[in-house]
């Protein structure tokens, strides 16, 4: 049963877990560790940092079974996105706002007493899950068999940072168990950050690619949340301005879904069109030529 | 913070490079022979691709990881192959990325992956990368190039410390003397290939429709054009507002850079055309200009009458 690859985007992701059948919640792409940034998109439910995996050893110690956390060890290289994401919303069905719907409760139910490498399995077997994420397969026009995935390729690899039970997990699907980042306390994206911030600076000298998402509560739903407190206590400014947030999120949507459907089609008839077009008018000979001269000047430079 | 540093090779091989001199033997520096040291850096030979061409280059593996400016190129298929050079011993890792049009620019690695095992399977992706699965160069280049004279056998393994003695009886030629006086197949080969590489500057279909250039052509001004063109978008989506957007949005750029690799593959180019509509114009050095031309041919062929029509 193949996985395909899909591309790691706030918009795509959010999509998923809906397809999923979970809802409540939408992926943010993170720039920074900083509170303030971090600030705006609480509650912050996990992390998923990811990035190049480049086969190094990892030599902290990992935990055997902690009762009622779900951790699967990864099976299917192409599913660690799904994975990483599953490990984040399995771990978090009690947060606020968060639903996660039949499929993925029966998931939970089901992993539960299976060891972690059966687990992965059980994810790879969910056929409702593995629709979801190979909906999300690129158009590939021209596909041949050369495209396929081999074992030089680079593998993306995904590491999920959760809070469970009061302390602090990093689940990274290649290790053999969870491994437990310290308490919690107050402020679980603290210690999450500090194991993050290793990893960055690690990544950032030998620049491999990485890139941060946060999986948080629906941005809809918290400011509507805000604006009946605003509204009750009778700001009419601030019920103004979140009014305004809320436009802006919902647009955002407008615009994930809008991106969704162009990743779902092909253009190539378009582009050949647009070419005939293009000649149709006298347009092309001057169009290839202006092209030309700055190709040309670029590789002069 | 988090921004990614140039695109992720298609191919790497751990390699490390060679400094090539004039031949420190005065009699064999005459001749034009070359003096090639390995150098003991740790690094990779990569294949990336920007905006559809390929880049040949060698960085190295450890901090800060740099590309060497002087070995980075570009290469369009057909124009060089990586190949393994005989040294006269079996165990010899040594590759050069050789030129087809210019005799004299090629560059020397020598292998550094302890296990041997996998070197063809990489030295054919980075070939198939390089020049798409038709082109087979290397009869070609072999003939054109003086495979030096084999060394005694059964000397020592090559190592980092006697490597440098194993170059220096490599002897590779400085450029290859001129066939005098006759016309073969190979030298037609070498005056082809060079005539091709002196040609116009090779471009991709994104380099021509830039989100820019289509703007400042004016035809998504035109609503006879505009409305032929939303056809080709997803039902939900056949407005004008996002015909404009989509000419420079990620997806529609994809599209462009897929169909500019595919008519690169040798086996793709005639069912493509095909596909469209277009009558087969022969694939040369530059399948990009034959694809437009094979366009702007049809157009013609279709009649003045649109034309005139739309211009009216």
């Amino acid at each position: 049963m193949s996985w395909c690859t899909i591309e790691s985007d706030p918009g795509v992701f959010t999509e998923l877990v809906e397809k999923f059948g979970a809802s409540g919640c939408e992926f943010a792409e993170l720039y920074s560790l900083d509170d303030a940034e971090l600030a705006q998109l609480q509650p912050v439910f996990g992390l998923i940092f990811l990035f190049k995996w480049t086969g190094e050893k990892d030599d902290r110690p990992c935990c055997d079974e902690v009762p009622g956390l779900f951790f699967a060890k990864q099976v299917v290289s192409n599913a660690c996105a799904t994975q990483a994401i599953l490990g984040c919303l399995l771990n978090r069905a009690d947060a606020e706002g968060l639903t996660l719907g039949p499929a993925l409760e029966e998931l939970k139910t089901f992993a539960a007493d299976l060891p972690f490498d059966m687990r992965g399995l059980a994810i790879e077997n969910a056929e409702k899950i593995r629709t979801a994420h190979n909906a999300f397969a690129r158009p590939e026009p021209f596909v041949s068999d050369d495209r396929k995935a081999t074992k030089d390729d680079d593998v993306f690899h995904f590491i999920t940072y959760v809070p469970f039970g009061g302390r602090v997990y990093e689940l990274d699907g290649l290790r053999p168990g969870p491994c437990d980042l310290g308490e919690s306390g107050s402020d679980w994206l603290g210690v999450a950050r500090s194991a993050i911030q290793a990893r960055i600076e690690k990544y950032s000298a030998s620049e491999i690619k990485f890139n941060l998402m946060a999986i948080i509560r629906d941005k809809r739903a918290v400011l509507q949340e805000k604006r009946a407190l605003l509204e009750a206590a009778g700001d009419a400014g601030s019920v103004a301005e979140c009014d305004a947030d809320l436009a802006r999120e919902v647009a955002k949507r407008e615009m994930w879904s809008a991106e969704n459907v162009r990743r779902h089609h092909n253009y190539v008839p378009l582009v050949v069109d647009l070419f005939k077009v293009l000649a149709e008018k006298g347009k092309l000979a001057e169009m290839v030529s202006g092209a030309r001269e700055k190709a040309a000047s670029a590789k002069a430079k | 913070m988090f921004a990614p540093s140039g695109p992720e090779p298609i191919v790497a091989i751990k390699a490390g490079k060679c400094k090539v001199e004039p031949h420190r033997d005065e009699a064999k520096r005459a001749a034009g022979k070359l003096w090639i040291t390995p150098q003991k850096d740790r690094g990779e030979v990569i294949v990336v691709k920007k905006d559809d061409v390929n880049h040949f280059q060698w960085r190295s593996r450890e901090m800060p990881c740099a590309v060497d400016p002087n070995i980075d190129t570009m290469v369009f298929p057909g124009d060089a192959e990586f190949q393994r050079t005989s040294t006269g011993r079996d165990e010899d890792r040594v590759y050069i990325l050789q030129f087809k049009a210019q005799e004299d620019r090629r560059f020397f690695f020598w292998m550094q992956d302890a296990d041997d095992s996998n070197d063809k399977e990489l030295v054919e992706k980075l070939n198939k990368a390089l020049n798409g699965d038709g082109a087979d160069l290397g009869a070609s280049l072999r003939a054109l190039r003086n495979n030096p004279a084999p060394a005694p056998a059964g000397q020592a393994p090559l190592s980092l410390d006697n490597i440098q003695d194993v170059f220096a009886s490599l002897d590779m030629p400085a450029a290859a003397p001129a066939p005098a006086g006759s016309v073969d197949s190979d030298a037609l080969a070498r005056s082809l290939a060079a005539a091709m590489s002196s040609q116009q500057q090779r471009v991709s279909l994104g380099d021509v429709a830039t989100g820019d250039a289509v703007d400042a052509s004016g035809v998504l001004n035109d609503q006879t054009v505009v409305e032929r063109l939303l056809q080709h978008l997803p039902e939900s989506q056949r407005n004008v507002d996002e015909l404009k957007t989509l000419i420079r949005a990620p997806q529609f750029r994809q599209a462009l850079s897929q169909l500019t690799s595919a008519l690169l593959t040798p086996e793709n180019y005639a069912s493509i055309l095909a596909n469209f509509g277009l009558e087969a114009a022969p694939l040369t050095g530059d399948p990009v200009q034959s694809f437009l031309d094979a366009i702007t041919k049809a157009v013609e062929k279709d009649g003045d009458g649109d034309a005139k029509m739309d211009d009216a």
